[in-house]
């Protein structure tokens, strides 16, 4: 998963420092949420094939 | 008497009446010119305007108090339509991790022999729907300047995962 990972993490790199430079969005929030979103999508498809 | 001599004393009659004149009349002599003095007018006193100076500064009464002004706004204020584009930009970078990490997910329990059967397939259907939202969140979202390069790989991993799944 090495090559999808890698431009997947430089294009969230590059939306965050975006939002966070240019748009003065609160970037702690914005990972919070990004990672709470990946996890509960990850439970949700874990509970799916139990 | 003679006519002759009757003219004769005549006229020193006469001569001795203008001599007689004008002994008796004294001479004028005119000992200096009258001079012409010009008696100073009366003088205008110029009444002095106050200077600018002078002017008494204006005052503010308690009724004119200046009101209080609003602060003006941020300099930084960032339009809908941006904030809107960052969203979906973002939305279309999560679409994408969440099928990266679904599919690895899915790959290790394969591996690990936990899924098969019809699991598998609907694992699979699951991550095909992701991938499908994801493509489209990547078409229906006009790629900003700044993320552009890294925007086409994305695009680029979206392709080959699904290819992948796809197999």
């Amino acid at each position: 998963m090495q090559p999808v990972n890698a431009p997947i993490d430089s294009m969230q790199l590059a939306a965050r420092k975006l939002a966070v430079e240019k748009y003065r969005i609160d970037g702690t929030k914005l990972d919070q949420l990004y990672d709470k979103a990946i996890q509960d999508m990850r439970a949700q498809f874990q509970k799916m094939l139990q | 008497m003679p006519s002759s001599s009757r003219m004769q004393a005549q006229s020193t009659a006469v001569e001795s009446v203008i001599t007689a004149a004008s002994t008796a009349i004294p001479a004028v002599t005119i000992t200096s010119k009258p001079t012409l003095t010009i008696a100073p007018s009366p003088s205008i006193q110029q009444t002095q305007e106050p200077s600018p100076t002078s002017l008494p500064s204006p005052t503010l009464s308690p009724t004119q108090a200046s009101k209080p002004t609003l602060a003006p706004p941020p300099t930084t204020v960032v339009s809908d339509t941006s904030n809107i584009t960052v969203t979906d930009a973002y939305k279309a970078v999560l679409l994408t991790k969440v099928a990266a990490v679904i599919t690895e997910e899915t790959a290790k329990q394969i591996a690990d022999g936990k899924l098969s059967g019809l699991k598998s397939y609907v694992a699979f259907f699951v991550i095909g729907t992701i991938l499908s939202a994801t493509r489209s969140a990547f078409n229906e979202t006009a790629p900003l300047p700044d993320i552009q390069p890294v925007w086409d790989q994305g695009k680029t991993s979206v392709a080959g995962l699904s290819a992948v799944v796809s197999d």
